[in-house]
């Protein structure tokens, strides 16, 4: 049998301050460790809704409230109540200060994000969106571990050092996500808030070749990172207290976000932080009957944007905003129509939402159709893929190159423009690859056939108005080399002129035609 | 460590049962996995019985029925301290007070267990037929719940599922109880295919799960339709005009089996429906096998032991004792190669270290007491991550099914300080039940009697080591341990030490020097990694 033979660990005993206000945090990290260089000092927040998030009831398609007050009679929210981000759409009341954000260009919204083939279970599909696996792939690996593991691949005995001195990601929370999740280890490394001492293992130990040998290397290995990772971000935490005098009390993402604020500002170079909040699985009693704008989806909506509005003053306040950008998102959405509990099933899906200085602030993508009968199961279809948002996010902020992304995510996902400055979006006037051929007629009466071609994967075709605002999203699809031609109907457009955009990856075509 | 090499693929493969008497060590393997910690009189009292009467042993009714949870707070003015509240009516007001009694007379429970496997198996039923106490919040529906785990613990499997379809607790958490015709809740349908019976298979189309499809959900619920719970009232009622009555058609899965209506028997027909497919059979079996033996289930052990277990199971008609008996007392489940290869729970942890430690848990004299030191052993749990009575979610603690970590996400950066604390508090600090009330403290001179020889270092060292560590220690670790017991001396300074203790035990300086060095050398064995492993 193969020994293995370690090296002797003094005992140690570690006495740590009390952390951060009570707060179980968890960081990942293990057996690798990250610096600044390596992610550009960008920093992403994750923060999952945990149980589905009831997509329609957050940000609402304006232009079918009749619609959905006929198929939600027990959850609908009072018409009246609804604040409005744009013509289009409009968002729960109790996220007033999303819209403020809004209206600061400090949020976007991607509307129908979902996958292929939903899957309805919380924890299928939870892996499904933590792992960025396809629906009938199972991948034990979270999406961002993978992205770690590009960037460290080897967890050698030796780390940290001095150039990696700081955790690879955190978890605030009191148990492991697995978005952070390599495939052999969780990235993850778990913070304490309390005065404790411990010791690490002591004395030469052989690991035996067997499933014991292998569970007791893992604990001596987790025991010597801890004591090297509590203490830089004891460190950190030290040196930074929140300043904003926006925090809300009795708010439990709040209170996560003001340690993830605490850790960025005090210059933890560590590019991933998770945080969630659960209680959205609202089968019944997901609103206050006779007052539908109050209820138990309000008052997680609210925690979700009060959290959200204090996290970035308080970046603001010590300069970091432009470092961060967060996505808030959930397993899936929740079916279009009520249920007799005054709640929703689960659904498919939902948009997501991102947050921060740099980001694109639109709605990106068309609205939902929601006819004015379902069926029970009836559910939102699918526009977006959910990894082309990882994709947009590992490429446009954390700049990761696209062969590498595509390690990463399994496959190539169109990358959106989620960032104010997409860089990387090069005009191409009509090349041979992505073309534009014609659209008939031009110019549009009641509606027109666009003809296209491409040199094939993924690829979208929206359409613009004259000052430039994104109205619709014609197509969002994989489609295979060559002509391809799709049918247009003008029907709730006004007459004017419009721009269509045809992108793939990098390359974007602009073509300008118009209704009458 | 790079996972394809290390972990030794198979071993012994064999279901037979292993032959002669157990011995020490194999006695401490079962027990530390069927028990919540195994004391040495109960190794010692196990090793000389074969495989097939310890575990019969363990499988055995119990003559006494369980004591019900006492009110142990002054303020509830319904029920006076010490005696129950089960038989009171649920009205909200005294809610804090009996959710405090439910939870501390459960750890109490598991800190007094009987050599029994009841306790472990009831624990595995609550991680698997998951209610959460804070979701249900009527402390008799949390009560009948848990009777009903903790009665057909060992019991059979489709009888259990029938029963918890219609209990209290599981209609509250699940929306059962707010299924009705017409507008049916699927929150219960799904969990009991997905998670509680035949679980979910890879999605081969859109709604079809393998072993069901949404079509087989929505029936489901359907079937289920018309089960009310009053929070007076401890047990559900079934109402017919709530109750769908329709033709219920299930999936090619199920043969596109037809369910008509059959009132309050009707769930009974679906559960049958359900369990008549083997693979009902094999999802719990995986189960039990993660839960006792490891959470690596490839090829070989899934022909060699999960098949013949399924058969076995499914001819037994859902029987958990057969079941048992027949994976504990098997040549795999001895197999050296699995010795010492799970990592515990906390309340493995917690519990185990109060029992192997001897430790004098205060006794019913004083209820109040009694109860809130059961009530900081929750807590030193709860902070390690399993706060029993409300697991996270519907699917249980991740450590038993979250790939590919399983139970090793119960040690991180979290929780192994807790750990420490928790170490430190049971061996040295103590613990105190409630303000107000002193420290209770270690009596470490118990784990010293625990040795043949306490006097003897190359007996009392091994002797604790061979009962908290799963393998044997090695001489260097041994060397190390002596190093913390006597600090740069030879090892007749010990004998010297303990024989000054015993020649005047009234004197208060040296039996606090003997006891702070045992407490020392019992903090350093409990810190170290072989201690989290059975």
């Amino acid at each position: 049998m193969d020994r293995r033979k370690f090296i002797k660990n003094t005992a140690s005993f570690i006495t740590l301050p009390i952390l951060l206000n009570g707060q179980a945090i968890q960081v990942f990290g293990a057996n690798g460790f990250i610096s600044p260089e390596d992610t550009n000092g960008r920093i992403l927040v994750l923060i999952q809704l945990d149980g589905g998030n009831d997509g329609l009831n957050t940000l609402i398609p304006l232009d079918m409230y009749d619609n959905l007050a006929k198929v939600r009679p027990q959850i609908i929210l009072p018409e009246n109540k609804i604040l409005h981000l744009t013509e289009l759409n409009g968002i729960h009341p109790s996220m007033d200060k999303i819209k403020n954000l809004f209206e600061e260009e400090s949020v976007m919204f991607l509307q129908n994000v979902g996958y292929p083939q939903p899957n309805l279970s919380h924890f299928r599909s939870k892996e499904i969106i933590l792992s960025a696996s396809d629906s009938q792939t199972n991948v034990s690996s979270g999406w961002f571990g993978r992205y770690l593991e590009e960037l460290h691949p080897t967890y050698p005995e030796n780390y940290p050092n001095e150039s990696y001195p700081h955790p690879l990601a955190v978890t605030i929370g009191s148990s492991s996500s697995p978005t952070c999740q390599g495939d052999i280890n969780n990235l993850g490394v778990v913070l304490t808030n309390l005065t404790t001492s411990y010791s690490s293992q002591s004395g030469v130990v052989d690991f035996p070749n067997t499933p014991y040998g292998y569970e007791l290397h893992y604990i001596t290995q987790i025991m010597q990172s801890t004591e090297k990772y509590l203490a830089a971000i004891s460190e950190t935490a030290d040196m930074s207290e929140t300043i904003s005098e926006n925090w809300p009390d009795s708010n439990s993402l709040a209170d996560k976000l003001k340690i993830v604020a605490r850790l960025i500002t005090g210059g933890l170079a560590t590019p991933i932080y998770v945080v969630n909040l659960g209680g959205f699985d609202t089968h019944a009693n997901q609103v206050v009957q006779g007052n539908m704008e109050l209820g138990k989806h309000a008052d997680l909506l609210k925690y979700v944007s009060d959290a959200i509005y204090a996290f970035q003053d308080e970046l603001a306040k010590h300069n970091k905003q432009d470092d961060v950008i967060g996505l808030v998102y959930s397993e899936f959405g929740r079916r279009i129509a009520s249920n007799n509990s005054s709640g929703t099933d689960h659904g498919e899906a939902f948009p997501m939402m991102l947050f921060g200085n740099q980001v694109n602030p639109v709605i990106y993508g068309s609205n939902p159709e929601i006819p004015e009968a379902v069926e029970t199961k009836t559910n939102v279809p699918m526009e977006i893929d959910f990894r082309s948002v990882y994709a947009s996010i590992l490429h446009h902020w954390f700049q990761v190159e696209t062969t590498d992304i595509q390690n990463i995510l399994f496959d190539e996902f169109t990358i959106l423009p989620i960032l104010k400055s997409n860089s990387d979006i090069i005009d191409v006037k009509n090349q041979g690859d992505l073309k534009i051929s014609n659209i008939f007629p031009n110019p549009v009466l009641t509606d027109c056939r666009i003809n296209f071609k491409t040199s094939g994967g993924p690829v979208t075709l929206k359409l613009y108005n004259y000052s430039g605002q994104e109205i619709r999203v014609l197509l969002n699809a994989k489609l295979p080399g060559g002509n391809q031609s799709i049918h247009f109907s003008r029907i709730g457009l006004s007459n004017g002129q419009y721009y269509l955009v045809l992108q793939n990856k990098f390359e974007r075509i602009t073509q300008a035609f118009s209704i009458q | 460590m790079d996972n394809s090499e290390v972990r030794l693929k198979s071993g012994v493969l064999s279901l037979n049962p292993v032959n002669g008497q157990l011995g020490y060590e194999k006695s401490k393997h079962l027990l530390n996995r069927c028990m919540f910690g195994a004391r040495l009189s109960e190794i010692e009292f196990m090793q000389n019985k074969t495989a097939e009467e310890a575990v019969d042993f363990l499988l055995r009714e119990s003559a006494e029925t369980l004591s019900p949870p006492l009110s142990a707070k002054n303020n509830d003015d319904e029920v006076p301290v010490g005696t129950t509240w089960i038989n009171t009516k649920y009205n909200g007001k005294y809610r804090g007070q009996r959710i405090y009694s439910y939870i501390c007379w459960w750890i109490g429970r598991l800190i007094h267990q009987d050599l029994s496997l009841v306790e472990k198996m009831t624990i595995f039923w609550h991680n698997h037929f998951v209610i959460e106490n804070d979701v249900v919040r009527n402390t008799n529906f949390n009560y009948h719940y848990n009777i009903l785990i903790y009665n057909e613990a060992l019991g059979n499997f489709k009888e259990l599922t029938k029963q918890m379809t219609i209990n209290v607790g599981m209609l509250k958490y699940l929306n059962g109880d707010q299924n009705v015709t017409g507008a049916a809740n699927e929150n219960y349908a799904r969990e009991l295919l997905e998670l509680f019976t035949i679980g979910k298979g890879p999605l081969t189309e859109p709604g079809n799960y393998t072993n069901y499809t949404e079509q087989d959900i929505r029936e489901a619920a359907k079937v289920l339709t018309g089960w009310r719970t009053n929070s007076d009232v401890d047990q559900s009622y079934f109402t017919s005009s709530k109750h769908d009555k329709s033709t219920k058609t299930f999936s090619e899965i199920f043969n596109n089996q037809v369910i008509q209506n059959n009132e309050e028997n009707e769930y009974i027909d679906l559960i049958e429906m359900i369990f008549s497919k083997k693979e009902t059979a094999r999802f719990l079996v995986r189960k039990l096998y993660r839960w006792f033996v490891y959470h690596e289930i490839d090829e070989e052990i899934e022909q060699n032991i999960i098949s013949p277990l399924t058969e076995l199971f499914s001819e037994n008609n859902f029987e958990i004792k057969p079941l048992l008996k027949k994976l504990l007392c098997s040549e795999h489940f001895f197999d050296e190669n699995y010795r010492g290869c799970l990592i515990k729970n906390p309340l493995e942890f917690t519990i185990g270290m109060l029992r192997q430690l001897e430790f004098d848990s205060p006794d019913n004299s004083d209820i109040i007491k009694q109860y809130g030191f059961w009530n900081k052993i929750f807590y030193y749990a709860k902070i390690q991550d399993m706060e029993i009575g409300n697991p996270p979610d519907v699917a249980g603690w991740p450590a038993w099914y979250l790939e590919p970590m399983y139970n090793e996400l119960w040690i991180n950066a979290a929780t192994i300080p807790n750990k420490s604390a928790v170490t430190k508090s049971v061996i040295s600090y103590g613990i105190s039940p409630l303000s107000g009330y002193d420290k209770i403290y270690l009596d470490p001179f118990k784990v010293v009697y625990l040795a043949n020889d306490p006097s003897d270092i190359n007996d009392l060292i091994p002797t604790l080591t061979g009962l908290l560590f799963p393998l044997p220690a090695t001489e260097d670790q041994i060397n190390e341990l002596k190093e913390v017991l006597i600090p740069g001396l030879p090892d007749f300074e010990w004998t010297a030490e303990w024989n000054k203790y015993i020649s005047n035990p009234d004197d208060e300086n040296q039996k606090n020097a003997v006891s702070n060095s045992i407490k020392k050398l019992l903090i350093k064995i409990c810190s170290m990694g072989e201690y989290q492993l059975i």
